[in-house]
């Protein structure tokens, strides 16, 4: 299958999505919604370890706690197949972990919306053009409750542990 | 094949040969000579059987390191290494490296061929990104590759002869199968019955690489190439891998993938491999037999067309995959010389089936099940406990098995010596709930979540030595872990298998004492092989290095605390990361110098 033919099934994904979920594709809660800059985006920092101190301030979610948002998340989360990867509750299978401290590429909520729009190399799909934006930030609010935030902007579902993940993948 | 204990340990030699299959006659002398060990099952019949007899149940606790081996690659190991004369051949789980390592000078690298798979492809692999070996033929080392191409490498110089694109990740196919070479032709099948994908069977020329016959597992009969001579035992009717489905659309993602084993019985010049679950998991999405996954068929390897095929589990409704190994073997049952085919699947029944017409002579429960009642031996149909049928949102707990079956993808052996078979296998039950899934290309198409637990007694594995003739098991030895590893059986009355939790063991084959152990650096799930050495010596290697669809806890690092990871896996396994850690070793063992 070609990446358009596949990219036709993504949307094709989503279109099923927003027939089920009616607020998929709509802006979600009272808050306008945070289109993420490309000055800010740049400064989204996997590495941890930034020479100069980053000038933008972090991207906020503009969904943050909104309990809402959380919900539509996880039937997100659940009708993507985000779940057959990276299991019920993020326990991780043929994707990584997410319910755990340890990321690949950052448990910030912009890092984490990287993740999910760019796709990540060892097999994470990409799913900016399949998305809206805000479909996203549902996705990262849900994640975020998974118990792998470092510094939780919703209440998380339970306590993180402190194993660290290699650096296979 | 084997001739029963009688013959032993004296091979037939068969005759009639048609003119092309020189190829597979030569295949079958290197597979004779104990020497070498030319393809992951050792021989056609898949007996992993060695008439190697040095070691043997008096001097075997002697047996001592040799020399090792580091893969580099953390993930799971379930290859069996290859000896060629005086040369072994490892390929390890993504990214595929293929070692060649030179027995003269104790394992000094030879060569080294990356194929260098995409690194998306790990993504997309179900249960670990794992590899179960390669096949030697002709001058050429065969295998494949997580990104779905078939590669031949020049045994001699690690030169790539040709690569062959074969699946696509895009779609959720991947190939993790160990290939047999059958009459020039290199067979080989895709894995991801858990992505919706389409399961076939491929022949390529091993000279070029191009690409001679498909078999798909599912559609209509021109795709699964089937045609006059098809005569399955207990079905009738045009096109079934398409009517026993709802739709199109259903069985053009509907599974049936031929991840596994291919025996090949030379005289009767067919070819048996099992295809894997239906897809989704949520059996509700499609209604009818969805023919012919978790089946097993027979073919003629020169055009692929099906002589028989018959379905171990209709509409599966367990991710019961029929792809475990069958086992070539010709036995005296009831007075009557039988040219018979055995097959441990993952619904927890131990099939005896006649190779040449597809017909059932009996089907005993190896491992505790409350799924399938019995196998109704006229029919052929799995008499189903209503009461286990999942339900769509609600769980439905302690069925038993558990998705990876009474027996997973590993291995058991045969020893013509003592007549038993030699089972590594699981004792795991689980609760399913199942729920609507949509269909996401490259992304998990299965609509249920589950999780595992250890059946009862609870010890999650057992290694058993079953009796092919009277139906029954003959002595079993209870592991914590599932026997994840496949088994060897030698000459020597001495059988092999290693452990999750970091043995390789060593076992008497008439009791199953155990005879000797060693602690290895992570966890077996590694097919352990024999051969002589280039000294005379006989020597036992095995890969160690935990990981697989059991050991995914570890070589994925996922959350213990999560019981539905790796497709519920983690919910038997949380403990496992407490006693391993990934990891890929070879290890080579030989009894000291003043032995025997
Ligand atoms: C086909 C399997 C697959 C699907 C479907 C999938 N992922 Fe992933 N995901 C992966 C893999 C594999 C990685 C690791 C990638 C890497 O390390 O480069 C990953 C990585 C991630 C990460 C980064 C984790 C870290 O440690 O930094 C996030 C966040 C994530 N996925 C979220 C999602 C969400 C949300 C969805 C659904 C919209 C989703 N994934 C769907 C396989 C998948």
């Amino acid at each position: 299958m070609g990446s358009l033919e596949r990219l036709a099934w993504l949307s094709s994904a989503a279109a099923v999505a927003s027939a089920i979920f009616p607020a998929f594709g709509q802006e979600w809660g009272t808050r306008p919604l945070h289109r993420p800059g490309a000055v800010q985006l740049l400064e989204v920092p996997v590495s941890g370890n930034p020479i100069v101190p980053r000038r933008e301030p972090a991207i906020q979610n503009p969904y943050a706690n909104d309990a809402g948002a959380i919900v539509q998340g996880r039937k997100l989360f659940e009708s993507l197949n985000c779940s057959g990867c990276h299991a019920p509750f993020g326990g991780g299978g043929m994707g990584p972990p997410l319910s755990d401290r340890d990321w690949t590429y950052g448990g910030e909520p912009a890092a984490i919306y990287l993740s999910i729009a760019q796709g990540r190399p060892n097999g994470m799909p990409a799913w900016s053009r399949a998305l809206p934006p805000q479909s996203i930030w549902q996705l990262v609010t849900y994640i975020r409750t998974l118990g792998g935030a470092p510094a939780p902007d919703a209440v998380p579902a339970q306590p993180a542990p402190n194993r660290t993940r290699g650096s296979q993948r | 094949m084997i001739r029963s204990k009688t013959h032993w340990p004296v091979f037939v030699v068969y005759s009639g040969w048609l003119a092309n299959a020189l190829g597979s006659d030569e295949i079958v002398r290197l597979s004779q000579d104990d020497g070498q060990w030319v393809m992951a099952a050792k021989n056609y019949a898949n007996t992993r059987f060695s008439g190697l007899d040095q070691i043997n149940v008096d001097n075997v606790k002697q047996l001592r390191v040799a020399w090792t081996f580091s893969t580099g690659v953390l993930n799971g190991h379930e290859a069996a290494p290859l000896v060629v004369k005086d040369t072994m051949y490892l390929v390890t789980p993504w990214p595929n490296i293929l070692y060649a390592l030179d027995l003269n000078q104790a394992g000094a690298i030879k060569w080294v061929y990356r194929p260098n798979p995409s690194r998306a492809a790990q993504g997309v692999a179900c249960c670990d990104v794992v590899n179960r070996g390669a096949a030697y033929a002709e001058g050429k080392i065969f295998f494949n590759t997580l990104d779905n191409h078939t590669v031949a490498v020049d045994a001699a110089t690690g030169k790539e002869v040709w690569k062959t694109k074969l699946g696509a990740i895009a779609k959720g196919e991947t190939m993790t199968m160990a290939p047999i070479v059958v009459k020039n032709k290199v067979l080989v099948g895709n894995s991801g019955g858990e992505m919706g994908v389409r399961g076939w069977l491929t022949a390529l020329d091993t000279r070029t690489g191009r690409i001679l016959w498909r078999a798909y597992s599912t559609g209509p009969d021109k795709d699964v190439l089937i045609g006059p001579d098809f005569k399955p035992p207990y079905v009738s009717g045009q096109n079934l891998g398409a009517t026993t489905w709802p739709s199109e659309a259903a069985w053009q993602i509907g599974g049936g993938t031929v991840w596994s084993w291919i025996s090949y019985d030379p005289e009767a010049d067919l070819i048996y491999y099992g295809t894997s679950n239906a897809s989704p998991w949520n059996a509700v999405q499609r209604p009818g037999d969805n023919k012919w996954t978790s089946s097993v068929f027979a073919r003629d390897p020169d055009t692929g067309m099906a002589r028989w095929a018959y379905q171990w589990n209709p509409h599966d409704l367990y991710d019961y995959d029929g792809t475990n190994e069958n086992v070539l073997l010709d036995l005296t049952i009831a007075g009557q010389e039988r040219k018979v085919l055995v097959h441990a699947d993952r619904n927890g029944y131990m099939y005896v089936v006649d190779r040449l017409t597809g017909v059932i002579i009996s089907a005993e429960p190896f491992v505790f099940t409350n799924t399938v009642k019995r196998v109704d031996l006229k029919t052929g149909i799995p008499d189903l406990a209503t009461e286990k049928e999942p339900q769509l949102g609600k769980f439905v707990k302690d069925i038993c098995p558990a998705p990876p079956g009474g027996k997973d993808w590993q291995p058991m052996a045969y020893s013509p010596g003592t007549g038993f078979l030699y089972v590594p296998h699981n004792n795991l039950c689980f609760d399913m709930k199942t729920m609507e899934v949509g269909y996401i290309a490259g992304t998990p198409y299965v609509g249920a979540e589950v999780a595992m637990k250890a059946g009862p007694g609870g010890n999650r594995g057992f290694f058993t030595a079953w009796d092919p003739i009277r139906n029954r098991k003959v002595w079993d030895i209870k592991e914590d872990f599932p026997a994840w590893s496949g088994a060897l059986a030698t000459a020597g009355d001495v059988v092999f298998y290693g452990t999750m939790d970091r043995w390789f063991k060593a076992v008497d084959a008439k009791t199953g004492r155990e005879l000797w152990k060693f602690r290895t650096g992570s966890g077996v799930i590694g097919q352990p092989v024999t051969y002589r050495g280039p000294d005379g010596k006989q020597y036992v290697a095995v890969l160690a290095g935990v990981g697989g669809w059991a050991g995914a806890v570890v070589a994925g690092q996922l959350d213990p605390r999560v019981p539905y990871g790796a497709l519920g896996f983690v919910g038997a396994m949380k403990d496992l990361p407490e006693v391993t850690g990934g990891g890929g070793t070879l290890y080579v063992f030989a009894l000291p110098e003043e032995l025997p």
